[in-house]
């Protein structure tokens, strides 16, 4: 283990940036040295077993009459050396001597971890428990527990205003920071956090979604975060970091990122940290800066959406399903059967949501001209088109059907409710009149937008079912939960489903999500657990434009293994 | 203070030497579940012996416990041994079993079948033995973890609270004892302390559980109450792994849930999970009326075998 990890540390420094502690973490003459105190909290309450380090800076010039500031660290330990990524006892002493800075208390706290109980027990580690799970049991323990012990016994006194005190961390260290304040705004009203890991250790991917849809809270948040960070079966750290970062610029939070090169390291953090620590404690309001948009291009249909003299066309026909699974539904489908069927023969399926949509021969994705022309050159195989609008409650159709009552609750609910009515109530119909095959490896399912979410969702529910999906500008975000997926993929055992994804840079960023990084993550999941996967990421707008071209291009991929090679 | 240093240095934290353990480290690509055997009442109990020979139970079957050898094939194993729900091999060489309908617990002489009393009107439903002679079995309807020195015979509640202690088993060191809860969200950790008794519960394993379209809506998604945590298990890298409606899930030894492997399809559901075969890299699962196993990367660890420090040097 210690070879591997000095293996590490070497190599992150030849591949890396160069990022050292800067003259503010140098020891300077003159400047009055604070004390750093050790201690030992090992009869902890809210985690019962533990035993931890913690260290308490007390700066030179701390005078109890006047309240000081206070800065928490996880991992303490690293922080409070002096020789380590952040040297903070050094920081603080320049900083406050230079007056850049307030006089500030620091607390250093390791996380807890429970001795075995006998020789060669194993100790039980409670790090991830503590910093990553998404509650207020750590910060409760530090504001409860730790800190009034901490006070009392050096006589210590912080100023009332949240905004007095920050907390901080690396990794997981940092999403326990910004937990800290997400809870408990009105101890800390301010987060320095490093390499976070806003990814699924214990759930904490969910913020980004959290923020978008609560109040906002009175808290100033730093994230840095290094291009080179990780990507692992916890999740994605520098998409991650993005998402929550966007999630701030959508709710106006006062807040700060700063890329770095690096991978999964402190120094980036370390090096900038003096910089971060007086704009925390700034008094002055930040103000946030819009990132620019990319162009749209235009997008422009090839021959495979046009129609061609001599392709044989397919007939398309109209018909009404109520629902039992969606009890008191109605709602439109059309069946698109090619020429080249022979009822003899189960022809493949394939199954779209908003079907109207996709229906249409002036439309964007046109995929009765696309099915012609691809079916008859061979490429895609005699395959039927169920295009199905999503249910409705109520005498009349609304003119818009988009608009269907019911199309939030079937396609952007997380679950199986829509493939059992796919599978029990749609194909069954439309296989009275034809022959469709069974198999997993004939039937595919494509959507738009919460249809995309949809299409997925029912091969992520049912892979012995469905093993092909096309979904453009999916809404992989928290309609109703569908910001899971991007965290399950990569700690499910890979499904045999091939999945074709479209997003544009210029889709939505609204209440429910950013789906362009929504779409991101999915991609960077699939392809971590190495699904049979394709990602294309175009300028595109939140519709079907983009996605409506590129369809005989996605039917391709999607069907490749039907096709015979010559 | 070396580690301190380094890792201060590198400025992880803990989490560099919080080891990862992917999907990746427990599938082998191209590995799927191989059905064992069909047509059975309803399988539990899962267990190995030292060999690496599998044994589980029908709980509807007039025979009981069968055996699955090295060669895969399927044999009665002693007789009379029904109704059980859970057992474990001794260090002593005995077999220790839960016979719920029963109401007791038993131990087994596997050379003779005879089979001896340990417990009286209890409701056992799966259980664990340390290589001491430790035994805890978990008492789903009282909510209730109960320990028995097998060497003694004393009896005692070890823990009372958890909605629906189900699965239960102990960390390859056999310092932690781990227990399913059917009835709620977590997996719950315990240290075994050196009288038996368990001290320090925490819900250390968080699993994964099916959403809940239906629920009223909120700003995150809803989730089932329980995803109907049942057997449990340990490798011999320390993960915990746990049968669930959604599949096996595992968790490293920190507690982070690593990986769901769901069941073949079409199963009506799984009770518990094991490792056997030669070198125990076999992933057994009951499945009602069948049994599945897959081959896997990494390896089981046997209870009977005495304490094994982990991750396992190679």
């Amino acid at each position: 283990m210690k070879t591997i990890l000095f293996f590490l540390f070497t190599c992150g420094l030849a591949l890396a940036a160069d990022y050292r502690p800067g003259p503010d973490a140098q020891r300077r003459e003159g400047v009055p040295r604070g004390k750093v105190i050790e201690g030992a909290w090992n009869n902890c309450k809210a985690f019962p077993g533990t035993t931890r380090s913690y260290w308490v800076y007390i700066p030179a010039q701390y005078d109890p009459k006047q309240p000081a500031n206070l800065m928490v660290f996880q991992d303490g330990g690293g922080f409070v050396h002096e020789n380590g990524h952040t040297r903070v006892p050094v920081v603080f002493d320049n900083l406050i001597h230079k007056k850049e800075l307030p006089v500030t208390i620091g607390l250093f706290v390791n996380p807890g971890s429970v001795p075995g109980a006998e020789a060669g027990n194993q100790q039980r580690r409670n790090r991830a428990f503590e910093y990553d799970t998404v509650s207020a049991d750590y910060v409760n323990f530090i504001i409860d527990e730790l800190w009034p012990a901490v006070a009392k016994e050096h006589k210590l006194v912080v100023a009332k205003n949240p905004r007095a005190r920050a907390i901080c961390g690396n990794s997981s260290g940092g999403i326990a920071a910004f937990t800290a304040a997400w809870f408990r705004p009105d101890f800390f009203g301010g987060v320095i956090s490093h390499i976070g890991s806003f990814t699924n250790i214990r759930g904490g991917y969910v913020y980004p979604m959290l923020i978008r849809k609560t109040e906002n809270k009175n808290i100033r948040v730093l994230l840095q975060e290094g291009r080179r960070d990780l990507d692992n079966l916890h999740g994605h750290w520098p998409l991650s970091n993005r998402q929550l970062s966007k999630a701030l610029e959508f709710k106006g939070y006062e807040h700060k990122m700063v890329w770095g090169e690096e991978g999964h390291s402190g120094r980036h953090g370390g090096s900038i940290f003096p910089e971060s620590a007086k704009w925390i404690f700034s008094a002055k309001k930040v103000k946030n800066v819009k990132e620019a948009v990319p162009k749209i291009p235009q997008y422009k249909h090839s021959k495979d959406s046009e129609r061609q003299k001599g392709v044989p066309r397919g007939e398309v026909t109209q018909h009404i399903l109520e629902s039992k699974i969606f009890k008191g539904t109605r709602r439109e489908y059309f069946v698109y059967v090619p020429a080249q069927y022979k009822p003899e023969q189960a022809a493949c399926v394939m199954v779209f949501q908003d079907g109207h949509a996709y229906v249409k021969e002036d439309g964007d994705v046109r995929a009765p001209i696309v099915f012609d022309n691809l079916i008859a050159k061979g490429e895609m195989p005699v395959t039927i088109g169920v295009f199905v609008n999503p249910g409705h409650r109520g005498a009349a159709f609304p003119d818009n059907r988009w608009r269907a009552n019911n199309r939030s609750f079937e396609y952007d609910s997380l679950g199986d409710q829509y493939a059992r009515f796919v599978l029990e109530e749609l194909l069954p119909a439309v296989s009275t009149k034809y022959s469709l095959s069974e198999k997993a490896a004939d039937r595919a399912i494509c959507g738009a937008s919460s249809g995309g979410i949809c299409a997925f969702t029912v091969a992520w529910e049912r892979p012995d079912a469905f093993s092909k999906v096309y979904s453009m500008i999916g809404s992989f975000t928290n309609i109703r939960g569908g910001h899971v997926y991007p965290s399950w993929i990569r700690k499910t055992a890979r499904k045999p489903v091939k999945v074709f994804l479209q997003d544009g840079r210029n889709d939505l960023d609204n209440t429910h999500g950013h789906w362009p990084l929504a779409n991101e993550q999915m991609a960077a999941a699939l392809a971590f657990m190495k699904w049979d996967t394709k990602f294309v990421y175009g300028e595109g707008k939140h519709n079907l434009k983009h996605g409506g071209i590129i369809l005989p291009e996605a039917l391709r991929w999607l069907w490749a293994d039907h096709v015979k090679k010559d | 203070m070396k580690n301190f240093l380094i890792i201060g240095l590198l400025g992880l934290g803990g989490s560099a030497v919080s080891q990862d353990m992917p999907l990746s480290q427990v599938l082998i690509p191209g590995e799927k579940w191989q059905l064992v055997v069909e047509g059975l009442g309803f399988s539990d109990a899962p267990t190995a012996d030292d060999k690496g020979n599998f044994y589980f139970s029908d709980l509807r079957s007039e025979q009981g416990l069968y055996r699955v050898g090295l060669d895969a094939k399927v044999v009665p194993f002693l007789k009379d041994a029904t109704g059980i729900s859970g057992m474990k091999f001794g260090s002593d060489g005995k077999l220790y079993a839960c016979r719920a309908r029963a109401r007791e617990l038993v131990s087994i002489d596997v050379k003779t079948s005879k089979i001896t009393v340990l417990a009286k009107d209890v409701q056992p439903n799966d259980l664990v033995v340390t290589h001491k002679g430790y035994l805890y079995f978990t008492e789903t309807p009282k909510k209730q973890v109960t320990f028995v020195n097998t060497k003694t015979g004393a009896l005692k509640a070890a823990d009372i609270g958890i909605t629906g202690p189900n699965g239960i088993c102990l960390s390859p060191d056999q310092g932690t004892l781990a227990v399913s809860d059917f009835r709620g969200k977590f997996c719950w950790a315990f240290r075994v302390e050196s009288d038996g008794s368990l001290k320090f519960k925490q819900p250390y394993m968080t699993m994964r559980r099916k959403p809940d379209p239906g629920a009223e809506r909120s700003v995150l998604p809803k989730f089932k109450p329980s995803c109907r945590g049942d057997g449990m298990i340990a490798d011999a890298y320390g993960r915990y792994y746990v049968t669930t409606e959604l599949g096996v899930q595992y968790f490293d030894p920190t507690g982070r849930i690593s990986g769901v492997i769901p069941g073949p399809a079409g199963i009506k559901g799984m009770t518990s999970v094991t490792f056997a075969g030669p070198k125990l890299e076999f992933m057994y699962i009951t499945c009602f009326d069948k049994v599945y196993r897959m081959k896997t990367r990494t390896r089981g660890v046997l209870y009977q075998n005495g304490p094994r420090n982990y991750p396992p040097r190679k």
